[in-house]
């Protein structure tokens, strides 16, 4: 990325000043290196998210921003309602929310190095992703609708975490008013083989994964892990529970 | 004479697909069938069942974005590939016959999955050779 138009506030933030349409200016958290290496369209969608009505302060990207739609992803960004702010279901992807977490395991790095590669097998194994692939959990619609209207308290309930991964999810991981008649029968249909996939996992416990990459959205559904340019394997910890490879 | 051809263009981390024909419906099918080759080698595939999708929209290049996303869909729900496509257009209606088969992982390798049609790139027009050019961005 051509850094001419940036102002280099310190090591690692780098702003545009409002030009054109932007209400706010934007910021992108990265070396260097990193600013260098990512594509013009973070310029492109950065600036272009500052245009938004009602965004407050400014367009953020993370290190990791890449070509999204609408948002680059790692975009963030919030919104003023009142000041006819704009409401998303996922700025970030324009179907899924792509997303990160970080994830804390109590194993350390070394720990992990050792069995890295075989993890990753396991996890891609345990997954449903991709083409031909079908999960483990298989929902009928009544219990589809149940997670949907349920979401992460949903997943607890049934062993897939515990009660203090809600306390670090936002509204504890239910949306009051969800109401599941407003997907369509289709959607739900094409959801149906992958039901873990579909649910906005806490971190959980026993999970044998330790990831870096910084939070770059807000869910955590995503089904391509082996091409995710964030860094595939910390993608797919967010998508299911995955009980530590004995 | 335009030869019914498709081809890939670049996009950071997804696909982009673009069918070439004649018609504005052989580019349709000719996008669908870029839109396989993202996921495997279409002929790979074999032509053995028959799907009948429909879908309507107010401009070619919406009607675009739904055909292609009523392909991924039943790729999805029925676990089907498909490598031979027949449109007919009729105003704002579409009418597809995609002809495949069951997701075979050992014989097709797939190495994605297509997850829907994008707005992005999206463009349907007529080039100076008279030539039908369908295209858009895949989210993979």
């Amino acid at each position: 990325m051509d850094l001419s138009r940036f102002t280099k506030v310190s090591e690692y933030e780098w702003r545009v000043e409002p030009f054109g349409k932007m209400r706010v200016p934007a910021v992108i958290y990265a070396s260097e290196a990193l600013m260098r290496a990512m594509d013009e369209k973070v310029f492109e969608q950065v600036t272009n998210v500052a245009t938004l009505p009602g965004i407050v302060k400014a367009s953020y990207a993370m290190p990791d921003a890449h070509w999204g739609y609408g948002f680059p992803i790692g975009g963030v960004a919030a919104f003023d309602a009142d000041a006819g702010g704009v409401v998303s279901a996922g700025g970030v992807g324009f179907d899924i929310s792509c997303g990160v977490r970080t994830l804390t395991t109590g194993l350390t790095v070394a720990e992990v190095e050792a069995v890295k590669k075989r993890l990753a097998d396991i996890l891609f194994a345990r997954i449903p992703a991709g083409v031909g692939s079908t999960g483990s959990l298989h929902l009928s619609m009544a219990e589809m609708d149940a997670m949907l209207r349920g979401g992460a308290q949903w997943a607890v309930k049934r062993g897939y975490g515990t009660e203090a991964d809600l306390d670090r999810i936002e509204e504890r991981g239910c949306m009051a008013g969800a109401d599941p008649d407003q997907v369509s029968e289709q959607a739900k249909k094409r959801q149906k083989g992958n039901a873990p996939t579909a649910i906005a996992m806490p971190p959980m416990r026993g999970m044998a994964m330790v990831c870096t990459f910084l939070v770059s959205g807000t869910s955590t559904i995503c089904s391509r892990p082996a091409r995710c340019v964030n860094g595939g394997i910390s993608t797919i910890v967010t998508k299911t529970a995955i009980r530590k490879p004995k | 004479m335009i030869e019914p051809r498709w081809e890939h263009f670049r996009h950071g981390a997804d696909i982009g697909v673009r069918g070439i024909g004649p018609t504005l419906e052989a580019a349709f099918e000719q996008a669908a069938l870029a839109l396989t080759a993202g996921v495997c080698a279409p002929e790979r595939i074999v032509a053995r069942n028959a799907v009948e999708v429909a879908c309507a929209a107010p401009d070619p290049e919406f009607l675009l974005v739904d055909w292609l996303n009523a392909v991924i869909y039943e790729m999805a729900v029925r676990r089907m590939l498909f490598s031979r496509f027949q449109v007919r257009i009729q105003g704002e209606t579409l009418r597809g016959t995609l002809h495949g088969e069951p997701v075979d992982v050992a014989r097709h390798e797939p190495a994605v999955e297509v997850k829907g049609a994008t707005y992005t790139e999206l463009r349907v027009f007529q080039d100076p050779s008279g030539a039908w050019v369908a295209q858009c961005v895949v989210d993979v």
